[in-house]
């Protein structure tokens, strides 16, 4: 169970929050938006780059928003793989494995167990600089799944790839998430992406969260015009919603509704 | 094929040179060296040929200019006809390959024209044509040849000095003199201190270099130009500081001598100047290593649990250790070097640079020499050693990455 409330940070001219939101355990939330909403921030936060304060940040009931990223076990992709250069890819994928006790063996059957899953088991010995981009993407899915983190957060994951790799790959988190169900969080200014891998979905703008749910219900029921074409989708309700200015839909990037119509608090 | 009309010709025009020249009333060659030269000759015409061959006119006149070149050179200028003859055969056969014809070159330039230093001029020319040859034919624009053959050439005349002493004893010299124990005690000191020194700067400076690449940006230009100042300091004034601080006389230096600690005059002293004058270069090269690892690489190390310390140990260093070693080289050899402060600071225990200072000062360039070659040999083999130890260290993160199919 992930729960955020009314976290909020400021990044000079840029506020991120407050937010609050909350996934159950074994979701998947798609975090949608366009450029320079705060998406990837929200992500940094969750994963403990900075800290996020006031407000509150709840893992399994616990508070970790002071806490150092390593102590949060919240595995992070970026969207470059980030794999370490002067490792082999089983020695990436290890890694994480590497930092904690435990026994050779137990490591080596996890790795290899990981490796098969994400079918790369052929590249165990291969370098870095040797993969190609959806190649390295999933060792780096892998290094991260190697420590089953209780929190999986994707940072736009696909958007470095090529096409093809990007719709195997998609395909692939859809079923490594119903393999492992791990709680994730991937971050994506892809809706088609958000539509083929999301069980929630949250609607990121200005550093807010404009609308939050489960996908099926947000699609049925957009909360703003703004929502509804991010989706794709025609704003059916038909003109202005109170204090909406709709200055968002010419690319002002900001919301000026104060209450943000998220369902998590 | 060579057309048989254009081989028969030119074979006759120049046996008909070589008849002109030994039916000259008073011949300038003798009959066989005549014949010989005319053996030769035909060689060469046969490889000009096969030039034309190729369709290159162009290289045709070139090479008639070379050989004319040698022909002035050696025959007109220095009379050396068989050295000539000789020459001129090797000159013939590697034309038509350019790193050779570049080597030949230097050769001749080298062991003909800059007699007395042949050694010392043939080998930066050689490394010189031979990095310019490879750059041009990997396709490098002329601009970037050009720069890179007049860096190369400057880069050689500061070898030129490095490289004509070492040509100027005999291995016999150096070893008579390596076997002094008094050079031996000196050479120790210094490779020992610097050492040590290295050790203690390698300590404190790779992690303060760290810290400063990734701490708190504000103060940190000051701190910068703190690590500076060693390097803008004249050495005699880090010396002189140093002597006041801590030399005798002072109250810190007698109560440090009082203590049994005392520094100046004594080994330590030595390390502690080294450690002053070099520790620099250590850190700056490793702060530019560090710069170059990627913050996204260690904030996916913390996300799967790195600790701070275990992200330097793991993936900061090893990425940046290249770099780093690029420093320690530095450092070890800014120490080894050191002259100024340690002259006036802690002239004894007697240190290699020391030593050949008060030599010079006592018999001149010839007693000095050699202990300045054995130094310089055992820098060489150093440097040597640890450029062989970059290569097995990790390469550090390139955002290009090699793909290869």
């Amino acid at each position: 169970m992930l729960e955020l409330r009314k976290l909020q940070r400021c990044f000079g001219e840029f506020t991120l929050g407050p937010i609050s939101l909350s996934l159950p355990v074994r979701r998947y939330l798609v975090v949608l938006g366009p450029s320079g909403s705060g998406k990837s921030l929200l992500l940094s936060a969750l994963a403990g780059v900075f800290r996020a304060e006031p407000g509150h940040l709840l893992l399994d009931g616990h508070d970790v928003g002071g806490l150092p990223p390593e102590r949060r076990n919240c595995a992070l992709v970026f969207q470059d793989p980030w794999l370490l250069p002067h490792l082999d890819v089983s020695r990436n994928v290890a890694f994480g494995l590497s930092l904690r006790a435990i026994p050779k063996g137990e490591r080596e059957a996890r790795v290899r167990e990981l490796l098969e899953l994400l079918g790369i088991t052929r590249l165990a010995k291969a370098r870095p600089a040797r993969l190609s981009g959806g190649e390295a993407q999933r060792v780096a899915l892998a290094r991260a799944l190697a420590v089953r983190p209780r929190l999986l957060l994707l940072d736009e994951p696909l958007s470095r790839l090529d096409h093809n790799s990007r719709l195997e790959l998609r395909a692939e988190l859809r079923r490594l998430h119903q393999t492992l169900s791990l709680t994730t969080v991937h971050v994506t200014h892809d809706r088609e992406e958000a539509r083929s891998v999301g069980d929630d979905v949250a609607i990121m703008l200005g550093g807010r969260v404009v609308q939050s749910g489960p996908l099926s219900l947000v699609m049925e029921r957009p909360a703003c015009p703004f929502v509804a074409r991010f989706l794709g989708l025609s704003w059916r309700e038909g003109g202005a919603l109170p204090g909406c200015s709709q200055k968002c839909m010419e690319g002002s990037g900001l919301c000026d509704r104060m209450e943000p119509t998220g369902e998590g608090d | 094929m060579i057309p048989r009309r254009t081989l028969l010709l030119t074979a006759g025009g120049v046996a008909l040179v070589h008849l002109v020249i030994g039916l000259v009333p008073e011949p300038v060659l003798s009959l066989p060296t005549n014949l010989v030269m005319l053996a030769v000759n035909l060689y060469v015409a046969w490889c000009g040929l096969l030039l034309l061959q190729t369709g290159e006119r162009r290289r045709l006149g070139l090479f008639v200019a070379g050989y004319l070149v040698l022909f002035l050179l050696l025959v007109a200028l220095l009379q050396r006809e068989s050295l000539f003859l000789l020459l001129v055969i090797v000159y013939a056969s590697v034309f038509r390959n350019g790193l050779l014809l570049g080597l030949f070159s230097a050769f001749v330039l080298s062991y003909v024209v800059f007699q007395p230093y042949a050694f010392e001029t043939f080998v930066p020319l050689a490394l010189l044509w031979i990095l310019v040859w490879r750059s041009a034919r990997a396709g490098t624009s002329l601009f970037v040849s050009a720069s890179l053959a007049v860096g190369l050439f400057v880069l050689g005349l500061i070898l030129l000095p490095f490289l004509h002493m070492l040509v100027q004893e005999t291995p016999q010299t150096l070893l008579q003199f390596a076997g002094r124990p008094e050079v031996r005690q000196a050479l120790l000191v210094s490779l020992s201190s610097a050492s040590l020194a290295t050790l203690i700067a390698f300590l404190f400076g790779v992690p303060l270099a760290y810290a400063l690449v990734r701490g708190e940006p504000r103060g940190r230009s000051l701190v910068e130009a703190l690590v500076d100042l060693p390097i803008l300091l004249p050495k005699p004034v880090v010396g002189i500081a140093l002597l006041t601080l801590l030399g005798p006389g002072s109250p810190l230096g007698e109560m440090l001598e009082r203590a049994g600690l005392g520094l100046a005059g004594r080994f330590a002293g030595i390390v502690l100047a080294q450690v002053i004058v070099s520790t620099p270069f250590l850190i700056k090269s490793a702060m530019t290593a560090f710069e170059g690892v990627p913050e996204q690489l260690e904030t996916a190390a913390r996300t799967l649990g790195a600790r701070p310390w275990q992200v330097f140990g793991r993936v900061a260093l090893p990425l940046a250790s290249r770099g780093v070693l690029t420093g320690v080289i530095l450092c070890w050899a800014r120490a080894v070097g050191e002259f100024g402060a340690i002259m006036l600071f802690a002239p004894h225990p007697l240190s290699g640079s020391v030593m050949v200072y008060n030599e010079f000062l006592k018999g001149g360039v010839s007693e000095s020499r050699p202990i300045a070659m054995l130094l310089l040999l055992i820098c060489l083999w150093v440097f040597v050693l640890m450029q062989f130890g970059r290569a097995l260290l990790p390469a550090p993160f390139s955002r290009a990455p090699l793909r290869r199919a």
